[in-house]
């Protein structure tokens, strides 16, 4: 069994700040208990926590350092587990019990995570996993004069690449994302990787461009809680302003729509009102800041006409939604949100347009109903 | 006696008349009588206006020539073209009281008048000894030569005269109009050139040393006697006035290229109708009034041509900042042995308090007790009101710049843009007033940084343009804002890192002690 320091150094320091993450035979539960007890002042440990503290740092004002505790530990093992389902080491396990079993241990770690809507809770969640949707292994094809070997996130040895021209050996490299796989992992792998995607709802609704596992609310409880902290929904925004606001704006409301649409349960007013906040960023901004971001053209300009029109919809039902109350009581600020929404509706066709309304009105007197 | 001419006469008493194509008797020179010298003047100032002197000046006479009474009279001969030019002289001369007259060499009969039309010949010839004679309607007079006079000494004996100021001050005061030049004495030379530098003016200027012994000043001095003498495209009237009522500085208005009369006069003939009186290696300058009395001022210019060796003003007048750039000597390479380039004048950049109306602020400077502030506001703002600004971490504090104006950020000192890339404290400005393009480039350009003058301290803060970072999380959340060391507290950027995930070894039996729950 890896020893706690290493296991920092060797898998959670580079998983923060970038590297060589190496993997190894999985952990679970028994990993979690041992090094629960112990030494936790180690080298690597502080080195962590200042690479914690620097992405912590970019995202709150007053961040401290985040402790490497039971949370964290659960998220850093179940990390690593999951990147072991692509292990090259473990093919018994890819057809067996045991790949079930790893990709269960995953879910166990992370699924007992607590909802939360403290800021600083959750912002120490992510900085354990802002790396993860963009981690890549660098997979090599060594072909040579008696057959061919593929080596997944290993260097071939020498003796397979060696003499070149005599034995006509050719590499193939190309480099995989570690997310996207085990998401496109039916037996047990993609539960384990939205599992733990959820158990980090920042690092869920920072990454909406992602293709696997896509972008999605399924797990909207833990959204919606992480939604409830004012400091968390200006990190997304911002960041969202950052990436592109058409793009992820775009995501975010096909994700809210999808949800809308479906009979699952659950108050999406606080996505509406996140919706609606980014439009109000666009209308505080500068004129061409708000022309560049909506004059941009999309790949999926279907995505743009339901950002738009999902809030001038929203803007038509619940108009207290999406105009806070320091917006209503400055006239000028509430004529340009006038004059956006009017934009927005134009953006959108008027049939997508009272779709969006009623399924807006649904959500809002739903609530309503259950308030009653 | 003198005979109408007919219609198609060709036979001509008077030697050397013939008819021309319009049946005109006219002879190869023309000629006008005056028995005045004011009339002899302004038949030039009158002909000037009407045609161009150069063409007449190398066949023009003037003699004085006295008849058998000797009473004086002045008579001008020159080469009749035609009967135009004719018809437009003897017009003039009737008109100043003069008589006109055609003909060739020694006799000249009456030019044709109302009466005849084609003009008039001579039913005999006269044999009195004489230089001249003119044949009038009712009389023959022979005439002796005095003397002749050029008119190249008429110009130059000729005193600007006194014009009303209003005409001379509107003629001045129009952009397009003539250029303005200034003769300035040797000891006001610095300071005016520092008043034009403040208000803006665009002057070029260099020194002169006159041909002769006088200057521009009614001085004599010994051959040295050099001023600064310095040309104005356009000088604005308050200035222009103060300027005429200062002693040791005399304005002049450009008559021609190498012509200039003193403001306030104007020369009785028009110089610019005869350019070819004047040499072109020579600058002439007029002076009127008091100092009237001491001739033309005439300056000789650089033998290779190219007129006056003018050094443009504002590269006379020298800054004290030095940002660290050498500066340029100020000898001008190519000043004759007689006209050079005047030396730089130093002048010290000021931050003065301004009257004006605020401009828009486009920067601010942060003392490093608002970092804390600035953080949590960059935290608290959305990207989109803070696009496109940029900051600076300093030693002594913070640098924030924006493209268009930084309202959303209500910390430090706001800071407004002077010239491109310069800025000074928001309702303050810089005395002199430079022009831009100047301050720019005393400053020793602003291509690729920015330059701040702060209040309070002694030379402005260079900040190279490669030390800003756009204005978010990312770079405000590497700020220590804590600590109070003296050094650059921006942490560098950290280099982005690729995460690669690389699988080990995971043994015989991975799955070895391994629990799910």
């Amino acid at each position: 069994m890896i020893e706690r320091a290493a296991f920092v150094e060797r898998f959670v320091l580079p998983l923060v700040e970038g590297g060589k993450v190496h993997v190894s035979a999985p952990l679970g539960f028994s990993a979690l208990s041992s090094f629960e007890l112990e030494d936790d002042d180690s080298a690597a440990e502080r080195a962590l926590s200042s690479a914690r503290w620097a992405v912590a740092r970019e995202l709150l004002c007053d961040a401290e350092p985040p402790p490497l505790d039971d949370d964290s530990l659960r998220i850093a093992i179940a990390s690593h587990d999951l990147l072991f389902l692509a292990h090259p080491e473990g093919p018994e396990l890819a057809r067996g019990e045991g790949h079930r079993r790893v990709a269960a241990g995953c879910v166990a770690l992370v699924a007992a995570l607590p909802a939360s809507a403290e800021a600083t809770e959750l912002v120490a969640r992510h900085t354990l996993l802002s790396r993860l949707p963009q981690a890549v292994r660098l997979d090599v094809r060594v072909s040579f004069w008696a057959g061919r070997r593929e080596f997944r996130g290993q260097a071939p040895p020498p003796r397979l690449t060696s003499w070149p021209r005599l034995r006509r050996v050719s590499e193939e490299r190309s480099q995989v994302g570690c997310l996207a796989e085990a998401a496109t992992d039916a037996s047990g792998g993609a539960d384990a990787a939205r599992t733990l995607l959820r158990a980090s709802p920042l690092t869920d609704l920072l990454n909406p461009l992602r293709t696997e596992p896509p972008f999605d609310l399924a797990g909207w409880e833990k959204i919606e809680a992480a939604l409830g902290s004012q400091e968390v929904c200006r990190i997304v925004a911002y960041q969202w302003l950052e990436q592109g606001v058409v793009r992820c704006g775009g995501a975010f409301a096909a994700a809210l729509i999808a949800r809308l649409g479906s009979r699952a349960k659950g108050d999406l007013r606080r996505g509406l009102a996140l919706l609606s906040h980014l439009h109000l960023c666009l209308v505080v901004g500068e004129e061409q800041v708000r022309a560049r971001a909506l004059g941009a053209a999309p790949p999926d300009e279907a995505r743009l006409a339901d950002f738009c029109g999902l809030f001038a919809a929203l803007y038509q039902v619940a108009p207290a939604l999406c105009l806070p109350a320091d917006v209503l009581l400055d006239p000028d600020l509430r004529a340009r949100c006038d004059a956006h929404a009017a934009a927005c509706a134009l953006a959108c066709s008027p049939a997508r347009l009272l779709e969006l309304r009623a399924l807006c009105a649904r959500a809002v007197d739903a609530r309503d109903d259950r308030a009653a | 006696m003198l005979e109408p001419v007919t219609l198609q006469q060709t036979r001509f008493t008077a030697p050397g008349i013939a008819a021309d194509a319009r049946g005109v008797a006219l002879g190869r020179q023309g000629a006008v009588l005056f028995v005045a010298f004011d009339a002899l003047v302004n038949w030039f100032r009158v002909l000037a206006d009407e045609v161009g002197l150069d063409d007449l000046l190398p066949s023009l006479a003037v003699s004085e020539v006295r008849t058998p009474l000797d009473s004086l009279s002045y008579l001008v001969t020159f080469h009749a073209d035609s009967s135009y030019l004719l018809d437009r002289a003897a017009r003039l001369a009737a008109l100043l009281g003069g008589a006109s007259f055609t003909g060739s060499g020694k006799h000249f009969v009456k030019y044709r008048d109302r009466a005849a039309p084609l003009g008039y010949d001579i039913d005999a010839v006269s044999t009195e000894p004489a230089d001249v004679v003119v044949y009038g309607a009712s009389f023959t007079q022979p005439l002796r030569r005095v003397r002749d006079l050029s008119f190249e000494q008429l110009v130059f004996r000729l005193s600007p005269r006194a014009v009303a100021r209003r005409t001379a001050g509107a003629a001045a005061s129009a952009i397009d109009g003539p250029a303005t030049w200034l003769a300035v004495a040797p000891g006001l030379a610095r300071a005016v050139l520092t008043y034009l530098s403040h208000n803006l003016v665009p002057c070029a200027a260099a020194t002169v040393e006159p041909e002769g012994a006088g200057s521009a000043f009614g001085e004599r001095r010994p051959a040295a006697a050099r001023y600064l003498l310095v040309r104005i495209g356009h000088l604005p009237d308050r200035i222009r006035a103060l300027f005429a009522a200062l002693p040791g500085l005399t304005v002049y208005r450009a008559a021609t290229d190498n012509v200039a009369v003193e403001d306030g006069f104007a020369h009785p003939i028009n110089l610019a109708a005869c350019k070819s009186v004047f040499r072109a290696d020579r600058f002439y300058l007029f002076s009127g009034g008091a100092r009237a009395g001491r001739g033309v001022d005439v300056v000789a210019l650089p033998p290779e041509g190219g007129g006056l060796p003018l050094v443009a003003g504002e590269k006379l007048v020298s800054l004290d900042f030095d940002l660290g750039e050498v500066t340029a000597g100020g000898q001008a390479g190519a000043a004759s042995a007689r006209a050079s380039a005047p030396p730089s004048v130093p002048v010290t950049l000021r931050l003065v308090p301004s009257g004006r109306a605020p401009r828009r602020v486009v920067g601010a400077w942060l003392g490093w007790e608002h970092a804390a502030s600035l953080q949590r506001l960059v935290f608290a703002l959305p990207p989109t009101m803070l696009s496109g600004c940029r900051v600076a971490a300093l030693v002594d504090g913070l640098l924030v710049v924006a493209p268009a104006n930084l309202d959303a950020i209500p910390l430090g000192e706001p800071l407004c843009e002077l010239a491109p890339a310069v800025l000074v404290p928001l309702g303050h400005e810089l005395v002199p007033r430079l022009d831009p393009a100047l301050l720019e480039d005393r400053l020793g350009g602003t291509a690729s940084r920015v330059i701040v003058f702060r209040r309070g301290a002694s030379a402005p803060i260079a900040v190279d343009e490669a030390r800003f970072e756009p204005l978010g999380r990312r770079l405000v959340g590497r700020l220590e804002v804590e600590e109070r060391g003296p050094a650059d507290r921006s942490a560098p950027p950290v280099p982005e890192r690729a995460t690669i995930v690389h699988n080990d070894r995971a043994g015989l039996f991975p799955l070895w002690g391994y629990r799910e729950r």
